[in-house]
């Protein structure tokens, strides 16, 4: 039974069961690095700096202070070369037990709405036909999940009995154009320009968004605990919607899961409460006062070193993140109660929201 | 309700079509969503918005190619269309250009990165 809320407004389609969304995609192969780091990220920065510098482009990145876990992704073809930044990079901080992940696939579901249930619904297709999920982050308006490459049309095709889409949707692969396929008729699965690979020394965004007042639930547990935590969750009252989330591997065998969402009241109680009674060895941690600040630009999956400069000028001003994830075209970091404005001040310094033309 | 303008959206940046909805909305706009240009016109022939923001660079079908085909068509013609065109000065080799969407029969053009307030002065304006 999928976990499902009789006071949650969502959309709903004409199949009374089933929850709506935009669309679906996948991803091109890709690769995923999961690295330990120290406070502060001394290790990441080292290796985003690198990547930058040899225009090296990440997919995703997501990463969590308590247990100092940094993951990112990057597509196969580009893992060749990144291989030896990364390791050139890490060589400094003596050894450093890397985790690579690969084939992978992303799949993306958008958009979300911030809807809980789409959260727990993916959780509980996935749990429950052992699908493999080695990370998880959210964006504005769609979650990707992380999966074994070859496996992307089954997750689908199970997803697809929870969600629907709309008749016409886009397909989950890209096709191109015809004016690209005009064009580049000679060079057969050369992608269309929908991504634009490019840098400039300052980058320009929409716009960015400080929100206040919200909570943060690190939940660790053993992977074959992830449709009781599903569940659990569920039962949550007042847990209808959230801000931002990304699920990672602690160790080979756990996932770690942050849950950024405005606190209505006893949230926090209740699920410490209800963890300690029906998930036994789940790990359960709180911190009731913390500020997410989004923003959000073109290309940024594409635009070189987008986190290499949202760290550096974090660094530089000391401020603590206590979760970040960059996916999509969203960059979500997560600090202290009143820190969200020192780091809007430290990141208005590299990037531009761009003036009227 | 019935008094509310529809926009329809038309992006493949899922999170870019989302935060302009929100400040659609935010203006008391109705809003419609779609992620390229083939479902753009099926939403353009359900529900008949009073404007569409579309992105050029897209699959399947791009937005110069819908465009085309809204402008020569009497049915949607009318329809005003405000293009967002590529990241121009930061892309040296693109199909995609701001001048190259200038040439098309698009009522306005906004070019990315766009700056939400200007873009929201200009759908008012082509309204």
């Amino acid at each position: 039974m999928v976990p499902m809320r009789d006071n949650q407004r969502h959309r709903q389609s004409e199949s009374a069961s089933k929850l709506r969304l935009g669309g679906i995609k996948f991803s091109d192969v890709q690769v995923q690095v999961s690295i330990p780091s120290s406070s502060g990220y001394p290790e990441l920065a080292s290796v985003l700096t690198s990547l930058t510098k040899n225009r090296v482009n990440l997919t995703q990145l997501f990463l969590e202070n308590d247990t100092g876990s940094a993951n990112f992704c990057l597509d196969e073809k580009d893992y060749q070369k990144a291989r030896n930044l990364i390791d050139g990079a890490l060589e400094p901080y003596g050894p450093v037990a890397q985790q690579v992940t690969s084939p992978i696939g992303t799949l993306t579901l958008f958009p979300h709405g911030s809807n809980i249930n789409v959260l727990l619904c993916v959780l509980q297709v996935f749990s429950e036909h052992d699908l493999p999920i080695h990370g998880m982050t959210s964006s504005l308006s769609a979650l990707c999940i992380n999966t074994d490459y070859d496996l992307l049309d089954r997750a689908a095709d199970l997803l697809l009995k929870v969600f629907d889409l709309p008749e016409d949707h886009s397909p989950f692969r890209y096709q191109p154009s015809a004016l690209d396929s005009a064009l580049h008729h000679h060079q057969p699965g050369r992608k269309v320009e929908t991504v634009a690979s490019y840098w400039e020394p300052v980058i320009r965004i929409y716009g960015s968004n400080l929100k206040t007042g919200l909570a943060m639930f690190n939940i660790y547990f053993a992977k074959k605990q992830l449709a009781q935590i599903g569940s659990l969750l569920s039962e949550v009252k007042g847990l209808d919607s959230f801000e931002m989330m990304t699920l990672s591997q602690s160790g080979s065998d756990d996932f770690c899961l942050v849950l950024l969402f405005k606190p209505t009241g006893g949230q926090q109680e209740e699920l410490s409460i209800r963890n300690g009674m029906e998930v036994p060895g789940v790990v359960f941690s709180e911190r009731s006062a913390v500020e997410v600040l989004y923003f959000h630009g073109p290309h940024f999956q594409d635009r070189y070193g987008v986190m290499d400069t949202a760290v550096k000028a974090l660094k530089n001003n000391e401020t603590e993140i206590h979760a970040a994830n960059c996916s999509g075209t969203s960059v979500y970091l997560v600090t202290g109660d009143t820190i969200g404005g020192r780091a809007l001040d430290a990141l208005a310094e590299v990037f531009v929201v761009p003036k009227t033309y | 309700m019935s008094d509310q303008q529809l926009i329809l959206v038309v992006d493949d940046d899922t999170d870019l079509v989302e935060a302009l909805s929100m400040k659609l909305e935010s203006e008391n706009f109705a809003v419609a969503k779609a992620y390229d240009g083939v479902e753009g016109f099926e939403k353009i022939k359900q529900q008949r918005p009073d404007l569409v923001i579309l992105d050029v660079m897209m699959p399947r079908k791009d937005g110069y190619q819908l465009c085309d085909e809204l402008k020569n068509d009497d049915a949607y013609k009318g329809i005003p269309v405000v293009l967002l065109t590529a990241v121009a000065d930061a892309v040296n080799s693109t199909n995609y250009t701001h001048m190259g969407g200038k040439t098309t029969l698009a009522d306005d053009f906004v070019p990315k990165p766009i700056d939400l307030d200007k873009l929201m002065e200009i759908v008012k304006d082509n309204l």
